[in-house]
């Protein structure tokens, strides 16, 4: 060899032991790192079966860089260099090629820091077959389990029980047995535990044949009480090709059926769990809008139809900010949902304020003519939003709206939701603190127990009237802005959704009480949503109505009636 | 302190008062008797500013009041006690106190000297109005709008349905109102006693009109049988 | 405050307009027909607008004398029309489609109708409930009787309990919302948001299901020719004056008096013994049964029934109608609807914008996009400006030049 030839391969092995002295990973010795060379010359190969076993062979070193490897050597990007050692080549440009480290990805540089260039002919290509793609890609769902990424390893742990690759692994399957069982006992996430546990049990289970007994019908009840629908979905496959032969015995059939029932036992019941909380948000929202509505009702008699147009108003604003941040799934703007919610409240309790002022100031006590005034509002409004914005408006959530918390296993809390929930606690929490703790707050108790009394105390009811409309109507605007988190905008979103469910909860709650309006809601809300996935939304609606006529008779002024004046008209 | 002349109020088309004129004196207390039905409290009423005279003017220490709505009288130093007391059933004795400080723009709490004449209302401070006994209502009322610092407390009827020592002690509370802070009382009454021991003046009114006034030595049993009996 | 219907004043007041209306709609109105000076179109219109009035006119009863707002007026509205919608799809649309047991499948359910997983066309049948409207007789009487039922069962349950009147309207709303929901689902096999269409003829004779005989028999009524629309609309006047006619009668007996009293006292009536929740629901059934009479006139002028019709929107535009009208006067509910409907007809005949919109809104706003604005400010207008209605204008100008104008009324709460 030549100078120049030799002190790059100098070069090489120094960055080796330099990377490997670096790495985190105490496993890798420089040793490993070695035999892993020898192995990726063997990648080379003329010999398929070499080739194969090389493949196979790299499978023992849990290094963190393997994984990118085989995806290079997929893609044909892995080069042997002077029949020596195996670098990596994303690109070749031209006639010459940059060198990379095929484990850390790094560039190679010599002593002054440039990378490292050599000229093509000095490189042979390695291609591998069809088959030893196939086989790289198991292969690397075993590399994935050695990832620092928890990401990456639950998605390696994942494959791993999938029949395909049980299948491809072949005679590797031990050692992916062997560290999963690691994984299983360790002291990884709880994540990463059942999901190795649940890999295992299939892998061990498709190794295993009926005549095995009690071993294999051991493995089936394992399998039970992962309670994953993954394992559901392979008991009941397996189940049904049992029924199909004639391998089933009772026994056989119990202990599935055992299994599988056991499943869907914790799935049901998570189901309900997730529809209960469902159920949450949406009372969560229901309360927002019948907060306002109850205290407009209880306080001045008058019913406001157009509330529903203001949550929409509420909705179409956060749009507008979103607009003006510019913000899209591909360009996000976080930054508009923070101002989206106080220009929501401002506009909504601005044109609250405006309906009270001109509209609702004249009704004061006439709930029935109120209650046509100011649908007549909300035809004016929806029709100018109509005719601005259109039927149909995309408003997207903010990027972190997408994901969820997972509490137990499989069941999920979206983050939208839960931020809605935070957002109705906030605001009841805020709407409490207001009357019982501020000097407004004391006028508008007093005001709504006793209008008369409190305006010979000196009490601008007038002013109070206004404050209360507005604060109703911006909490509205907040419920809309709220809702874009969880559904769609329309100019009619509060007629068709919201009003009437609305004032079912006020109705039920009791006028003027707080606490009766959230008991109504929650119950409203939860109700609607664990009867939908069995009856749908339509008859879940015309049940809830049902309900609500019936609680009526034995409740007619709702769970808490205000007791006072308005109880009696 | 307080001057009424010729008010007249109609509900619909039915006249109430007609042509009512009175005087109330600083630091007196005035009462108004009639039968039930003739229109005191509706009389109370536009002079509070509850209801909207049809016709007259009300002046309270040389200002026109007629016109304003019913807080703004109150700032202008009207303090009133409604027949039934109307005590704010869902919230505290001091919370009802303090309604009183919404339209004053002075005070920011209720005041003790409120609380030294009413010492039961210190002791419950934090007790709902609605269980209250009449009398503690009937003292939260008068608590209640002596918070507002008024020049003038009209009261109605306040000694309705309380028991007798309670009475009494309206009574010395509202002479020790006018004897230590020069207020002006006018106060609707139907219990005779009360009213010759505690009130100067008197006016009678019947069918919506006053058809007697003088002082209270002038109350004779001729009067008294024409225009307060059955 | 209305005054009672007995004084002479109202006796005249209520004659007079009547003999109007009836020289107007059953005289002059078909001589102009006739004549050619007014189109077949215009006389279609305004039957369906007369059968808009039958709701009208029971709204104005329960509302106006009784002072119970009830918002599901449209839905019984359409319980009658979709009876007529049905019968009247049985013997329309193309022929040939006929399920196993051997009846003809309606055009309009045929397009539609929502097959299980596993079934092929030619499984399609006649749902159970949609067989009684073969014939015309049981489809008038139940088209009556339906809307009477549920009627009395929302009645019931809301009258009893002395719901408060508030939250009666809320309860009616939510109804009629979930059967406005409930008919537009394609499972439930009304058609779906299409609804029923489709029609073709009236027929009288009675005939067997499956073909259609009728077509050939002389006493099957072409839903297209302009002389079954006029007779429609001779057949719609004439119910809207005998309702009247009746309505009158009722409220000028002791029954209009104990309604009024439901709405003024509903206490003191109960305390004096009466049982204030069965008057109510008389008044409600009946006007429900006028809803259904309007809607199975409706159907075969509009030719076509769909859900929309039941919605909230729709109740509320008839409480509008008889706003305008004048609340508690009968003849007003007649005034009002005529009055918005036509002028929903006069505005929405301009295409050109409305001046001045180009600023807000790009491109113009016609009358045609503006009209539920319009229809809103006519709802504020009414409530806020002029809630004693047209009929009572002609009175209140005279007396506005007779009397002193008045002195300020009871003092409001600020």
């Amino acid at each position: 060899m030549t100078a120049n030839k030799t002190f790059p391969l100098l070069a090489l092995c120094l960055f080796f032991c330099l990377t490997q002295l670096l790495a985190d990973s105490a496993e890798v010795g420089s040793a490993a790192v070695e035999e892993i060379q020898q192995i990726l010359l063997k990648l080379g190969d003329k010999k398929s079966s070499i080739r194969k076993t090389a493949i196979m062979g790299l499978a023992k070193y849990d290094h963190p860089g393997l994984e990118a490897l085989m995806n290079a050597f997929k893609l044909r990007q892995l080069y042997v260099w002077n029949d020596n050692v195996v670098i990596l080549c994303p690109k070749i440009e031209g006639k010459t090629a940059a060198l990379q480290d095929p484990l850390t990805q790094e560039p190679i540089t010599d002593v002054s820091g440039k990378q490292f260039q050599v000229t093509v002919t000095e490189l042979k290509q390695i291609r591998p077959g069809r088959p030893e793609r196939g086989l790289a890609e198991n292969v690397k769902s075993l590399f994935k389990l050695f990832s620092p990424d928890e990401e990456t390893q639950l998605s390696g742990i994942k494959r791993c029980g999938e029949a395909k690759t049980i299948k491809g692994l072949g005679k590797l399957t031990d050692l992916a047995l062997e560290k999963l069982d690691d994984l299983a006992t360790g002291n990884q996430s709880k994540k990463i535990q059942r999901l190795a546990l649940e890999s295992a049990l299939l892998i061990r289970i498709s190794r295993i044949s009926l005549d095995a007994g009690s071993t294999h019908l051991k493995l089936v009840t394992q399998l039970g009480h992962t309670k994953s629908q993954r394992s559901q979905k392979f008991l009941e496959k397996s189940l049904a090709q049992l029924e199909k032969s004639s391998a089933l015995t009772p026994q056989i059939q119990r202990t599935y059926q055992a299994a599988i029932a056991k499943i869907r036992t914790y799935q049901q019941f998570i189901s309900l769990l997730g529809n209960l909380f469902r159920g949450l948000s949406l009372g969560s929202v229901l309360i927002l809008m019948a907060l306002g509505l109850a205290i407009t009702f209880g306080l001045m008699g008058v019913i406001n139809m157009a509330h529903g147009e203001l949550m929409m108003i509420g909705a179409y604003t956060t749009y507008v900010v979103q607009l003006v941040f510019a913000h899209t799934p591909e360009t996000p703007n976080n930054w508009y949902f923070i101002f989206a919610l106080p220009a929501s409240f401002l506009m909504s309790a601005t044109i609250g304020l405006l309906i009270e002022f001109f509209v609702v100031r004249h009704l004061y006590k006439r709930p029935l003519e109120s209650l046509l005034a100011t649908w007549g509002v909300g035809l004016i409004l929806i029709q100018m939003i109509r005719l601005r914005f259109g039927d149909n408006i995309g408003v997207n959530a903010p990027s972190w709206g997408r994901g969820g918390i997972e509490v137990i296993q499989d069941l999920v809390f979206p983050y939208g939701r839960c931020f809605i929930i935070a957002i109705c606690a906030f605001s009841v929490g805020a709407m409490y603190y207001l009357m019982r703790c501020t000097k407004v707050g004391l006028m508008m108790r007093a005001t709504m127990q006793n209008r008369e009394m409190a305006s010979s105390l000196g009490v601008n009811t007038g002013f109070v009237d206004r404050c209360t409309f507005a604060f109703g109507s911006g909490i509205a605007g907040i419920a809309g802005y709220a809702w874009t988190l969880i559904g769609g905008v329309t100019p009619d979103m509060g007629q068709t959704n919201f009003i009437v469910d609305s004032f079912l909860v006020v109705v039920t709650g009791g006028v003027g009480e707080i606490i009766g309006v959230i008991c109504a809601g929650l119950g409203i809300g939860g109700l609607t949503k664990t009867l939908e996935p069995m009856t749908g939304t339509i008859w879940a609606k015309i049940l809830l109505l049902i309900a609500v006529v019936i609680f009526i008779q034995f409740k007619p002024s709702g769970l808490f009636a205000a007791k006072g004046r308005l109880a009696d008209d | 302190m307080l001057s009424v002349v010729d008010l007249s109020f109609s509900y619909g088309e039915v006249q109430a008062l007609r042509n009512i004129s009175l005087d109330v004196p600083s630091a007196t207390i005035v009462s108004v008797m009639g039968r039930n039905g003739v229109g005191k409290t509706t009389l109370m009423k536009n002079i509070v500013g509850t209801l909207r005279s049809t016709a007259g003017i009300i002046q309270l220490d040389g200002q026109s009041i007629e016109k304003k709505p019913a807080h703004q009288r109150v700032l202008a130093g009207i303090g009133y006690v409604p027949q039934g007391r109307m005590i704010f059933p869902k919230l505290t004795v001091e919370e009802n106190l303090r309604v009183g400080l919404s339209g004053s723009l002075k005070r920011k709490l209720v005041p003790d000297e409120v609380l030294d004449l009413f010492p039961i209302l210190r002791q419950m401070r934090d007790r709902m109005g609605g269980d209250l006994s009449g009398g503690q209502q009937q003292q939260l009322a008068i608590g209640r709008a002596l918070v507002t610092d008024p020049k003038i407390l009209i009261l109605d009827e306040p000694t309705e349905g309380i028991q007798p020592n309670i009475i009494q002690q309206i009574g010395q509370v509202l002479t020790q109102l006018v004897e230590q802070r020069q207020m002006t009382i006018l106060i609707v009454e139907q219990y005779l006693d009360f009213v010759r021991e505690f009130c100067q003046h008197f006016y009678i009114m019947n069918r919506g009109e006053i058809v007697a006034n003088a002082e209270t030595e002038g109350l004779t049993q001729e009067i008294i049988r024409e225009y307060l009996s059955v | 405050m209305h005054s009672l219907a007995n004084t002479a004043d109202d006796q005249l007041r209520r004659n007079l307009p009547l003999i109007l209306w009836v020289l107007l709609g059953l005289v002059v109105i078909p001589v102009l027909y006739i004549a050619g000076v007014i189109s077949i179109g215009t006389v279609n219109k305004l039957g369906r607008y007369l059968s808009f009035a039958l709701v009208a006119i029971g709204l104005d009863l329960i509302w106006g004398y009784a002072g119970i707002l009830g918002l599901c007026q449209a839905l019984f509205f359409c319980l009658g029309g979709y009876a007529m919608g049905m019968y009247l799809a049985h013997h329309g649309g193309p022929e040939g489609i006929i399920d196993k047991t051997g009846w003809k499948l309606p055009a309009c359910l045929f397009v539609v109708y929502p097959y299980k997983v596993g079934e092929v066309p030619g499984d399609a049948m006649v749902p159970w409930f949609w067989k009684p409207f073969w014939s015309l007789p049981n489809t008038i009487f139940l088209g009556l009787l339906i809307p009477g039922i549920f009627a009395f069962i929302i009645g019931y349950f809301g009258f009893r309990s002395r719901v408060r009147g508030v939250y009666f309207a809320i309860l009616t709303q939510a109804i009629t919302v979930a059967a406005q929901n409930f008919f537009t689902m394609n499972n439930m096999k009304f058609g779906g948001t299409n609804g029923l269409t489709r029609f073709a003829h009236i027929c009288i004779a009675r005939h067997p299901h499956g073909a259609d005989v009728c077509q050939q028999s002389a006493l099957s009524f072409d839903l297209s020719t302009d002389t079954v629309q006029f007779t429609l609309y001779l057949l719609t006047t004439m119910a809207i004056f005998v309702t009247y006619l009746l309505y009158c009668y009722i409220t000028q007996t002791r029954l209009g008096r104990i309604l009024v009293a439901v709405r003024d006292a509903e206490n003191t009536l109960r305390f004096s013994g009466y049982k204030p929740y069965v008057y109510k629901l008389f008044a409600f059934i009946l006007a429900a049964v006028t809803a259904g009479l309007g809607g199975l006139l409706y159907v075969p002028q509009m030719k076509i029934i769909t859900p929309y019709n039941m919605g909230a929107e729709r109740s509320i535009l008839i409480v509008i109608f008889v706003a305008v009208g004048g609340r508690g006067t009968l003849s007003g509910a007649l005034v009002g609807t005529l009055a918005v409907n036509l002028l929903y007809d006069f505005l929405t005949s301009f295409n050109q914008p409305i001046p001045l919109t180009n600023m807000l809104f790009p491109g113009g706003l016609t009358f045609a996009k503006a009209w539920p604005i319009v229809l809103g400010l006519l709802f504020l207008a009414v409530v806020l400006g002029y809630p004693n209605g047209l009929v009572k204008l002609p009175q209140h100008l005279l007396g506005k030049f007779k009397k002193a104008p008045d002195s300020d009324q009871i003092g409001a709460h600020q």
